[in-house]
């Protein structure tokens, strides 16, 4: 019996868990003791990783679409040969940025970045990823107030501060390791509040729950900041020595008076002094934000706005502190900083020459070849190939047809290609449907690389299983393309995911997220490492659980922090007459992860789950209506789209808004193409509809 | 004697009683003790061993690997003496045993997770500390 | 107070300790033929060498002392005058009780096949003796017969495959198992037991053993005239209810066995009955569940037997796995059967307006009791919105006061 640590590939807590195999499978899931993330615990997802392809499995070889819509079995050669050779012959007839591809926040750093060198430095092209769907307003709010995508909180935060502040976040649901740490905590005093028009899961175990309207949340976090700066509850040593752009901020939200905030809130006004109250009887105040924030259409100057009151109030860089994002995927913190779509490997800037120089000197490849400007976000990518103008795409470990918004658009895209890659582990995604090509790659229990955490934990992806004939994984797949594309020196260094973490170390020499302390066989059977860990430094570094800014440094020129702001944008999609509720959505449990792929296959989620879609509806709503339990209705999209859902009525939902799990396709039919201006991550909660009741047939 | 309180008004079906279970007996084969499912009108029901007054169990196990313990009122299982007759699987009147899916010989019984206790005997149900929505509570009952 | 009971397996014990439970200070004799404690159902385990004696014993090790019991082994009882309350055993001892239970369980049937009178090598598959006999015959025969497949016939069988020893089945029924498998879940053990190499005759009785100078069976004849070699004879073709020693004693009887009420009252109120020695539902759970209730009956507390259903079996050889419930083979296309089978996983639930009747779970027997329980309280599980096979206990959720549970209907 051996026993192999590895990492967990679902949300980007990255819990560590103990496999132990004998006779080829695991006959054990022991969440590891010790690690500082997990402490041997986990949620029932990572715990039953074992039960992947153990129902629903593709054969090993890969297959071509023929005229007749059959598929072919083909060895990987001819496979590797027949794409390298349609992405030539499209990018040839119809100019280089017409092919595209879309990675993920779940594979390993190494994936993305050989997907990203092959595509985006090498073809000259776009990838964007699932990573916009999730991070890209929590990234470029970094960027903008740090100066560098660096999130400062080490998650032991959570069991040292005495005010967590979840915002648009549902950790029990969502995050479920986090919320074991928020019970950890024993600081007296302590108090967990909860911002959410929803009365989530944890608005409910919550101390105080504030339900605000939806997308008043700029609103309200612009007149906390003036009652703050009001009532001289600033801590001005620390904004004086360590921000800019005060004096303007403080001008700008004069504004939001407490009239404003309560009006367009929906709080009243001893609400928001309650809650200002709370903030500032805090000795260690942290904000928490995950999705509600990010998938709006100001996202970005939303998450900056938390991030301004935490700098207001002295509440950066002390333990149980901090202006927090709570990552989503696995490995999204390694998608924004390695997968060469924003920026170049490490978080250097496409337009610096001097870093592309760098970059492509350690890469292996001409500086010429460095691609040239961050990518097309998904959204164009899509918008391109209904234009006709993008006739490639090549999607790995993600299912759009099912998670993109408004995904009937993905729908149509999907037709209209004349080369369409799927790479995934499962040929029984929907988004497989269309494919022209599809590339069987094994799942993380038969592979090797590395994921980097919400806290900066770089984690080691170690192989648990062995693999059968003919699999291979996502990295050697996406090699098989790149040197049937014929990059020959310039794949010569990337040969495997060890190499290539070689690589990846050598390019984030000295930038924000320097690891160049960290080897890849120091992670293996660790406490992982979190960044920065620079070559030579590793003593000052030695803290297993660290966090950033305690020097109130920051990553821009002036080492100072930015007050970014900015008037609210009227709501794009307000509700209407004809859509007058407000189409919200979410994660609906624990067990699913998003479009179920791969929980499908876990039998006590099934045991657990409902199989068809369904949406949570007020209790007074629904009696008006003439609604009932487990009723059926079908709602209609302000995106022009409807579909049908059973109810579950409650009163954890407002009277204004419809709740819909994530987790079924009919949910993403109706969601807007709506982005935040800034990060064009999509307004994932901020359609708008009606509906109508579904009589049954028969008695 | 103690048992644990249900209250299916607070449940998510978030199945981390689920996943404590498994944890804190470090399970092979990955099978619970316990289970959650969701009736016909989908609203999450855990499903625990009550250790009940009059065990069926018990009753119908010819070996006597099931017992009542006299003293602290739960029903032990002694997967020595066991013969896999599955009886008690048959037995349950709320269907809450199975074998484990790998040598299909142990049965999955709940033991309050007296394992986890210093004397052997005091009730520490990991199910119970780790359930978020406090859905779980350990109870002390009369017979 | 003195309590006698005769019999030491499952109804005997049981009812043993439900008395001493309430009643500390009564006198408890405990006589029983057996010399030790043991589980009849694992009898195969003890052939086999997978068990040990010891381990054979489903309860505590110093029972006697641990229950305050005097406990006369290897004693018989021989007859009874319910009217002087004196109990006759081996040897003329007489002793007198106040309450009586009866346990005595039954012994294996030799049907009468002719030549068999005179034979010596054959044996029953039902105490312990008979297992210590089974254990040394290997050494010498090399073509046992087990005659009838039925749950005592496949654990006879299942034994000796454990210890390399093939035997040949004979059954008059179409199929192993007959009373509690459909044809296509016996199809599964019948194909594993062949290609183990047991062979198997159905559908044929013994007609004849013929039997040598030495009082040996040297071969056998089928009803269908094949003729079998056969060195040892093991039956297993039924049981009869020990009550020979009843048969002066006045107490009502019927064709099957003892007759007692659901107290466990016999025609003397203060002679019980439990188990087996009934001959109507000779299954585990119920003798030791007649023993409680019959216990408690003696000692002055109002108990009454209410579980009846007695179709239920669980059984597993060689690896496969079933448990069977009620009607599995309907009688006719008014029932309702629902089957699913796939990748050796066969489940079949009969029902007939709502309710369901028999079930058979073959591959995949977890959470199965609540099938129990819907056909023995015949619950109409129309409202019930999953498959037939997949039914759990949620929809009859019910959490009384003291947290047990309860079924909501």
């Amino acid at each position: 019996m051996k026993k192999v640590q590895s990492t967990c590939n679902f949300c980007a807590i990255d819990c560590n868990l103990d496999f132990y195999v004998e006779d080829g499978r695991i006959v054990r899931t022991v969440p590891t003791k010790g690690y500082p993330v997990n402490d041997g615990f986990s949620c029932i997802k990572g715990l039953s990783l074992s039960k992947q392809q153990t129902t629903v499995k593709p054969g090993a070889l890969p297959k071509i679409r023929q005229e007749d819509g059959s598929f072919r079995e083909v060895s990987w050669d001819e496979a590797f040969s027949h794409v390298a050779g349609r992405l030539k012959e499209l990018q040839e007839k119809y100019g280089r940025e017409s092919v595209a591809g879309i990675s993920t926040g779940q594979l390993t750093l190494e994936e993305f970045a050989i997907f990203g060198h092959v595509m985006r430095n090498f073809l000259q092209t776009n990838v964007d990823g699932n990573t916009r769907l999730c991070m890209a307003s929590a990234a470029v709010a970094h960027k903008g107030t740090y100066g560098y995508d660096a999130p400062g909180f080490t998650l032991q935060d959570l069991e040292l501060s005495d005010r967590i502040i979840f915002i648009g976040s549902n950790p029990i649901v969502a995050h479920p390791i986090v919320w074991q740490r928020v019970r950890n905590n024993k600081v007296p005093g302590m108090k967990v509040i909860v911002l959410d028009p929803r009365r989530s899961e944890t608005a409910r175990n919550a101390d105080y729950h504030y339900p605000l309207r939806w997308r008043s949340d700029l609103t309200l976090l612009y007149t906390l900041a003036n009652l703050v700066i009001e009532k001289d509850y600033v801590d001005h040593g620390f904004v004086d020595a360590h921000t800019e752009g005060y004096e303007g901020y403080r001008e700008f939200v004069k504004a939001f008076t407490l009239e404003r905030g309560s009006r367009e809130s929906g709080l009243s006004e001893a609400q928001i002094l309650e809650l200002l109250e709370l903030i500032h009887s805090g000795k260690s105040v942290s904000f928490w934000w995950t999705m509600g924030v990010n998938q709006g259409y100001e996202a970005v100057r939303t998450a900056q706005a938390i991030m301004n009151l935490a700098f207001l109030t002295g509440n950066v860089g002390k333990p149980g502190t901090g202006g927090n994002s709570l990552t989503g995927q696995c490995n999204a913190m390694g998608s924004r900083l390695f997968s060469n779509t924003t920026c170049l490997f490490a978080g250097g800037d496409f337009a610096d020459e001097k870093e592309r120089e760098r970059i492509a000197g350690i890469v292996g490849i001409s500086p010429e070849l460095i691609a040239k400007k961050p990518t097309l976000p998904y959204n164009r990518i899509i918008e391109g190939i209904n234009a006709g103008e993008i006739k490639g795409l090549w999607i790995l470990c993600t299912n759009p047809r099912h998670s993109w918004t408004n995904n009937e658009t993905f729908a149509e895209a999907a037709k209209k290609l004349e080369l369409f890659v799927v790479q995934d582990i499962y040929d029984t995604i929907e988004s497989a449907e269309d494919c022209t090509v599809f590339f069987p790659v094994v799942p993380g229990l038969k592979k090797e690389g590395t994921y980097i955490n919400m806290e900066r934990r770089l984690s080691p992806m170690r192989k648990v299983l062995d693999r059968g004939e003919n699999e291979i994984s996502d990295y050697e797949c996406i090699l098989g393309v790149a040197r049937a594309l014929g990059m020959g020196d310039a794949i010569a260094r990337w040969g495997s995911p060890r190499e290539c973490f070689d690589l990846l170390r050598e390019c984030s020499r000295g930038k924000g997220c320097d690891f160049t302390g960290v080897h890849w066989d120091d992670l293996t059977d660790s406490h992982g490492i979190q960044w920065p860990y620079p070559e030579g430094r590793e003593k000052e570094f030695a803290d297993e659980q660290r966090r950033l800014y305690s020097d109130g440094k920051f990553f821009t020129p002036s080492g100072k922090a930015n007050f970014v702001y900015e008037e609210p944008l009227g709501n794009p999609i307000p509700v209407t007459e004809e859509f007058p509720l407000v189409f919200n959505t979410g994660r609906g449990s624990v067990g699913q992860w998003h479009t179920q792929s791969r929980t499908k296959e876990v039998k006590f989620v099934e045991d657990v789950t409902m199989k068809k879609a369904y949406l949570y509806m007020n209790t007074a709503l629904a009696k008006e209506r003439g609604i009932r339990d487990m009723d059926r209705i079908r709602v209609f999209s302000s995106n022009g789209r409807d579909a049908e859902f059973y109810v579950k009525v409650t009163d954890n939902v407002q009277y204004g808004e419809l709740f819909a799990p994530i987790h079924y396709i009919e949910c993403n039919r109706l969601t807007p193409s709506s982005y935040d201006k800034y990060s064009r991550e999509p307004n994932y909660k901020g359609g708008t509809c009606r509906f109508e009741k579904i009589e049954k047939e028969g008695n | 004697m103690y048992r644990i309180r249900i209250d299916r008004d607070r449940c998510i079906g978030c199945l981390t009683c689920v996943t404590a279970c498994v944890v804190s007996h470090e399970t092979e084969s990955g099978d619970a003790r316990n289970r959650v499912v969701i009736d016909s009108e989908t609203t999450p029901a855990p499903i625990f061993c009550r250790h009940c007054n009059k065990p069926e169990c018990t009753y119908t196990c010819m070996t006597g690997a099931m017992h009542k313990n006299p003293e602290t009122g739960f029903v032990e299982y002694d997967r020595n003496q066991c013969a896999s007759c599955y009886m008690c699987i048959m037995s349950c009147p709320y269907g809450i045993l199975k074998y484990d899916s790998i040598r299909q010989k142990e049965i999955m019984k709940c033991n309050m997770c007296v394992h986890r206790s210093a004397d052997g005997k005091t009730p520490m149900p990991m199910c119970v500390e780790k359930c978020p929505m406090h859905a779980i509570t350990l109870e002390e009952v009369k017979e | 107070m003195r309590y006698v009971v005769i019999g030491s397996s499952a109804a005997g014990i049981n009812a043993v300790r439900e008395l001493r439970k309430t009643d500390r200070d009564a006198e408890i004799i405990l006589v029983s033929k057996d010399r030790n404690i043991y589980s009849r159902c694992i009898l195969h385990q003890y052939l086999s060498g997978e068990r040990t004696l010891e381990r054979l014993n489903f309860a505590e090790k110093d029972f006697d002392t641990v229950y305050n019991v005097n406990w006369m082994k290897g004693r018989e009882a021989v007859s009874l005058r319910p009217g002087e309350h004196v109990l006759v055993l081996d040897g003329g001892e007489e002793i007198t009780y106040d309450r009586l239970l009866v346990a005595t369980g039954s012994h294996t049937f030799i049907p009468p096949i002719k030549g068999l009178a005179g034979a010596t090598n054959y044996i029953g598959f039902r105490n312990i003796d008979d297992i210590e006999v089974l254990k040394e015959v290997p050494k010498t025969a090399k073509h046992i017969v087990v005659l009838g497949s039925g749950l005592i016939g496949i654990d006879c069988a299942t034994g000796f495959l454990h210890m390399g020893v093939r035997v040949v089945l004979v059954d008059f029924a179409g199929w192993l198992l007959n009373k509690q498998l459909d044809e296509r879940a016996a199809k599964t053990y019948i194909d594993a037991f062949r290609a183990n190499g047991v062979e198997q005759y159905y559908g044929v009785g013994v007609s004849e053993v013929r039997v040598g100078g030495d009082h040996k069976i040297y071969e056998i004849e089928l009803s269908d005239g094949t003729v079998l070699p056969c060195d040892f004879f093991v039956v297993t073709a039924g049981v009869r209810s020990n009550v020979e020693f009843l048969k002066d004693s006045g107490l009502e009887l019927s064709k099957f066995g003892l007759v007692y009420d659901e107290c466990g009252r016999t025609s003397d109120p203060d002679v019980f009955g439990a188990g087996d020695v009934s001959g109507l539902s000779p299954i585990w759970p119920v003798a030791v569940k007649e023993g409680m209730v019959a216990a408690a009956n003696m000692a002055g507390r109002n108990q009454k037997m209410t579980d009846f259903f007695a179709s239920k079996s669980t059984m597993s050889f060689l690896g496969i796995h079933t448990m069977s419930l009620g009607m599995v083979t309907p009688p006719d296309d008014s029932y309702r059967v629902d089957v699913y089978d796939k990748n050796g996983v066969y489940k079949k639930v009969v029902s007939r307006d709502g309710v369901i009747v028999g079930a058979l779970l073959q591959g995949d027997l977890a959470y199965g009791g609540v099938l129990q329980q819907m056909i023995a309280r015949k619950i109409d599980v129309r409202k019930v919105k999953k498959p037939l096979f997949e039914i759990d206990y949620s929809d009859f959720f019910h959490e009384k006061a003291n947290l047990e549970f309860a079924y909501e209907l």
